[in-house]
């Protein structure tokens, strides 16, 4: 007795550390991604509100536990709890027949067959808290003692409705293990229980479809959309309590043999549940999140940002760290969409792009393109993170009533609270704003002329940010810098660079502009002598090396691209055949 | 000990049962000053028929608030709390007896201290003229971009505070909504466009509920903005197809324009569309509405500038076209009622009273979406002389919109304002009077109001009046929906 108890022990804790260590070290960008899609608070009205639909209580207690996401280890501890607790209730409840420990160690895999699902940043906790909760109704059905038929099937239609409403759907599965653990036909019962939500529907939830209640409302981000792992898990986890039916005789190795089973799925499962390419733009996100910018420029030196998504998050780290104008090409670039992207109606996409519109000093696109990340969340939660940056996005166009109204909400939140707090002393309060280390050079730099933003157009943009501001807006000149060179307009940025010097004093282009206007120079002129440029010695030579090297090398581009590795000149001659995508109104800036 | 302990726990319990039930406010001289309240409905014209006017204090020390209400003509009550909340019945009692007169709100504070501060009585005016509408009808949605998430039409009860969904997102998963347009508040007549795939524009015309494909391979698009006309035949539509432009500076948000816009009307009888090459132009001809009588369309028209770049000189004059309803033709010539170039305006949404006395319509800038301009004024029109003046005395500096009239025509309006903090669109109540000026007007009563507005992220979008509940059969609208059942229609020729 003493020896199972030390065994069920021991496999429920390597199941509790493994989640938590896996969610905490394996996938915290997951859990990042998580929490920034809702925003919990702690209103009476919220709980109200969560706990109008089937499922709702676990979806409150879900995003009750989300909510600490935003601190990974935080998070990952009481995820990994939930999990846990899942398995020992569904193993207490099915402690019996001939195969007890062997039943113990299977009611871990719904929760491991999660811990993998969580892999699809669309399956919500919910489910895993639903699920938790169906195991502890049934194993609450084990406590009590098995009466007549007369008293069992009101308590089981009590449990159902009521586990029902707490949990959704998943609480079908509580019917099913009833009858299998007291050995009865699960057939009735299940048809009852569906006409009962058939029921439901009919009389209150008219504004559902009919599979929102029978499948579950809130268990995935995506409404109407159910993916097939979710009917694995609730098929496996209906299936556990029927180990209790086999008349088998225990050997002493299955439930040791069961457990080495089901740690080696686990560690195969899990891991490859999680999509590469999605982890790694959900780590750059959740970096670029934190303002960790010498994480992302060390991340993208260990392996080149393949996508739009990672460049953004790379070449505002370099922007942030001012290194854009002097090493961004020693990176792969890959166009104007490396550091602004153009709109994409999702609640992903834009996610770096908002973040690079802001500390622009686009305030108003950065509000609207956080307005729309926070609607197009699909579940219609809002966001702790975007209606933060929308009340920040408030205080520095001084519209503080809006922005009021965005701090009353997150001084509701736990984690938000502490901003919220700080911010509501700003409101209506202008000197604390200008004086505000972040938002008062955002006010100051802020477009102040009447005009549209065309995503194509955003050199033109940038510059009149920086030309008309109040000139100190290096991030800005910076992309205007970065936009011109990756579109190949270096007429404009020959037009414009004795700005640099105006604006930001005595010091040198910085180089990969030197590169471009050495580039430019050489396309009309057989030498430098005669160029207005300030340009070094150094990159002047290493633009004749690489223009040697293209000449003696016309028809084998990796030759001359090794000789100026890193450089402008490499990037230009590479995508200079490349037609820009570029369909766009004139800009008409108005109020000149 | 025991004796101690249940001391305490008596004591606790009176404490508890003090503070939950309120308390009266102890005789004392009112200040001279009148009390700061949320909503602002002090010296506002109420109908008779209204929810309670629940308010709040904007005292941030704030305990507890006692209300005396007293009727000029008779009657009166009593609440305490911390939001003036009355209760129902008797509010509909007090306001019953005093039509025509004056309810006086005695309001005293009680401070964080305990101290009572007991302010001037204010006063609100019982109209005697009724509102006898049910409630009213909305589309309550984020106030945002190019993307949308919670998002349904709602009917909400004027007696009481009761708010129950018509159609909701949910319902019809992923598709977006727009407004709902009803025929003089007719709870079975009315339609509403469904956007995204699948889209279409589902018409519930007294029993027949269809799915229609408002874009027949002669018109531009599908319809957009409607009117009913008075005798349910017909709907005027216009064809828009509507872009943004995103402003860059702060003093300026979003600048929605047409790269078309025609005007249509669809015959519900026979799913057939009127259209005339006079209103189907290289112009911009949009928002129509028909008179009273149904004999005429109103609308705006605009030259086609080139856009974005002239958004400033995009400007919308008021026109109206005959229509014979029996025959289902439209005239053969556009008037001008109010010529953009005239006044350097833009007018928008054109809306005449049930009884055909006034039309009321938006004044901005420039533009055709009145919601996005902060300068957007609501403007009236003396059908009978024809002379238009600004309705300064419920203008606000941000957006007045989405204005339409009361079905019974006793001069009860209502529209959506941004007043109160430039962004989300609220509902406000007012009444031309029989001299022609409208009554301070009023925000929409909650149960607790500022808890309510505070944590609403939605406006109120495009509200009207409804005279009866309206009930949608849903199992039928969902599978329309989904199965993108949409009934084809055609131009009249």
């Amino acid at each position: 007795m003493k020896r199972r108890i030390i065994f069920n022990s021991i496999f429920t804790a390597v199941l509790f550390i493994g989640i938590f260590l896996f969610l905490w070290i394996g996938c915290p960008q997951y859990l990042l991604y998580h929490e920034q899609n809702q925003l919990f608070l702690f209103t009476w009205s919220y709980f109200a509100h969560a706990i109008e639909v089937p499922g709702g209580f676990a979806d409150y207690i879900s995003e009750f536990v989300v909510q600490f996401y935003y601190v990974p280890l935080y998070g990952a501890l009481l995820a990994a709890i939930v999990l846990t607790l899942s398995q020992v209730f569904l193993g207490l409840a099915c402690r019996r027949g001939s195969l007890p420990d062997t039943a113990y160690v299977l009611a871990s895999v719904p929760s491991v067959l999660y811990l993998g699902a969580m892999g699809d940043e669309n399956m919500l906790m919910s489910f895993g808290v639903a699920i938790m909760l169906t195991a502890l109704f049934i194993y609450l059905a084990t406590l009590t003692a098995r009466a007549s038929a007369s008293t069992d099937i009101p308590a089981l239609a009590v449990g159902f409705c009521v586990l029902y409403w707490l949990a959704g759907p998943v609480a079908f599965i509580f019917i099913s293990s009833w009858c299998i653990l007291r050995r009865r036909s699960a057939v009735m019962p299940l048809l009852l229980a569906l006409l009962a939500v058939y029921a439901v529907h009919w009389l209150w939830f008219g504004q559902y479809p009919l599979s929102a209640l029978t499948l579950g409302i809130n268990y995935y981000r995506i409404p109407e959309v159910y993916p097939k792992l979710f009917f694995i898990i609730v098929g496996v986890m209906a299936a556990v309590p029927l180990i209790t039916c086999l008349k088998t005789e225990g050997k002493g190795w299955i439930p040791y043999a069961t457990a080495v089973a089901v740690v080696i799925f686990s560690v195969i499962y899990v891991p490859v549940s999680f999509n590469e390419d999605k982890s790694r733009i959900l780590a750059y996100e959740s970096l670029v999140r934190q303002g960790r910018w010498t994480d992302i420029i060390e991340r993208a030196r260990e392996e080149q940002p393949s996508d739009h998504f990672s460049l953004q998050a790379l070449n505002l780290a370099l922007g942030m760290t001012g290194q854009l104008t002097e090493t961004m090409f020693s990176f792969n670039q890959n166009g104007v969409e490396g550091l602004v992207g153009v709109d994409r109606l999702d609640n992903t996409s834009q996610l770096i792009s908002a973040e690079a519109l802001y500390r622009l000093g686009l305030t108003n696109i950065a509000f609207s393109t956080t307005f729309d990340l926070q609607e197009a969340i699909m579940n219609d939660r809002k966001s702790g993170r975007h209606m933060k940056r929308l009340a920040e996005c408030m205080l520095i166009n001084g519209k503080y009533d809006v922005a009021a109204k965005y701090i009353g909400f997150l001084r509701n939140s736990l984690f938000y609270r502490d901003w919220a707090q700080q911010a509501e002393k700003l409101l209506d309060n202008d000197n604390a704003v200008e004086a505000h280390p972040i938002y008062g050079p955002l006010r100051r730099n802020a477009f102040t002329k009447e005009g549209f933003y065309y995503h194509s157009l955003l050199d033109k943009i940038l510059a009149m940010l920086v030309l008309d501001g109040n000139g100190n807006n290096r991030l800005a000149w910076d992309y205007f810098c970065a936009t011109t060179m990756l579109k190949g307009d270096l007429a404009t940025l020959a037009g414009v660079c004795n700005f640099h010097t105006e604006r930001f004093g005595p010091q040198p282009l910085p180089c990969h502009v030197q590169e471009a206007l050495a580039m430019y120079w050489t396309f009309s002129h057989p030498s430098f002598e005669g160029m207005p440029f300030p340009i070094s010695n150094e990159v002047k030579r290493e633009t004749e090396i690489l223009a040697k090297a293209v000449m003696a090398n016309k028809n084998n581009p990796t030759a001359w691209q090794n000789a100026a590795p890193g450089s402008y000149g490499v990037y230009f001659l590479n995508h200079s055949n490349t037609k820009q995508d570029i369909s766009t109104p004139d800009y008409q800036p108005t109020h000149e | 000990m025991y004796m101690k302990s249940y001391k305490y726990l008596l004591v606790c319990l009176c404490t508890v049962v003090a503070a939950c039930s309120g308390g009266r406010a102890p005789e004392m001289a009112p200040s001279a000053e009148l009390p700061d309240i949320f909503p602002d409905y002090r010296d506002v014209t109420i109908p008779a028929q209204i929810a309670p006017m629940n308010f709040d204090v904007n005292y941030p020390d704030a305990e507890q608030v006692f209300v005396k209400v007293t009727g000029s003509k008779e009657g009166g009550m009593e609440t305490s709390g911390k939001t003036a909340e009355f209760d129902e019945k008797k509010w509909h009692e007090l306001t019953a007896q005093n039509v025509g007169g004056e309810l006086a709100f005695d309001v005293s504070v009680k401070d964080k201290d305990g101290e009572w501060h007991r302010y001037a009585p204010f006063v609100m005016h019982v109209s005697d003229l009724p509102l006898d509408d049910y409630g009213v009808v909305y589309r309550k949605i984020a106030p945002g971009y190019q993307t949308f998430s919670k998002i349904g039409i709602y009917q909400r009860e004027l007696g009481s505070f009761e708010e129950v969904p018509v159609l909701e997102e949910t319902a019809v998963e992923g598709k977006c909504m727009n407004c709902h347009y009803g025929n003089r508040g007719r709870a079975d007549q009315f339609s509403i466009h469904v956007r995204g795939k699948n889209g279409g524009t589902i018409l519930c015309n007294g029993d027949r509920l269809a799915y229609l494909n408002t874009k027949a391979p002669e018109t531009q698009g599908n319809a957009t903005y409607g009117y009913w006309h008075p005798d349910g035949r017909y709907i005027a539509y216009s064809v828009n197809k509507i872009v943004q432009n995103f402003y860059l500076d702060k003093e300026h948000n979003i600048e929605p324009w047409d790269v078309f816009s025609d005007l249509i009307v669809l015959d519900t009888e026979t799913d057939q569309l009127i259209t005339s090459p006079i209103v189907a132009t290289p112009r911009c001809e949009t928002t129509p509405a028909f008179s009273p009588d149904g004999k005429k369309i109103y609308f705006c028209l605009a030259d086609s500038v080139d856009m974005p770049g002239g958004y400033e000189r995009l400007k919308y004059s008021l026109c109206s076209i005959d229509f014979d309803a029996e025959a289902g033709k439209l005239g053969e010539k556009i008037d001008t009622l109010i010529c953009a170039a005239d006044i350097e305006k833009s007018v928008s949404l054109p809306r005449p009273s049930y009884d055909g006395r006034y039309l009321m319509y938006n004044v901005t800038d420039h533009g055709t979406s009145p919601i996005h301009h902060a300068d957007a004024d609501l403007w009236i029109m003396d059908l009978a002389t024809g002379e238009s003046r600004q309705m300064d005395e419920l203008n606000s500096g941000y957006s007045d919109a989405y204005h339409n009239w009361s079905t019974g025509g006793n001069g009860w309006f209502l529209f959506n304002s941004k007043r109160r903090d430039g962004m989300y669109g609220n509902l406000y109540l007012s009444c031309v009077g029989p001299d022609g000026k409208a009554t301070k007007p009023f925000l929409l009563p909650q149960r607790n109001p500022r808890k309510y507005y505070d944590e609403a992220l939605h406006s109120f979008n495009a509200p009207d009046f409804i005279a009866d509940k309206i009930s949608l059969d849903m199992p039928k609208v969902r599978s329309m929906v989904k199965k993108g059942e949409l009934t084809n229609v055609s131009v009249k020729k």
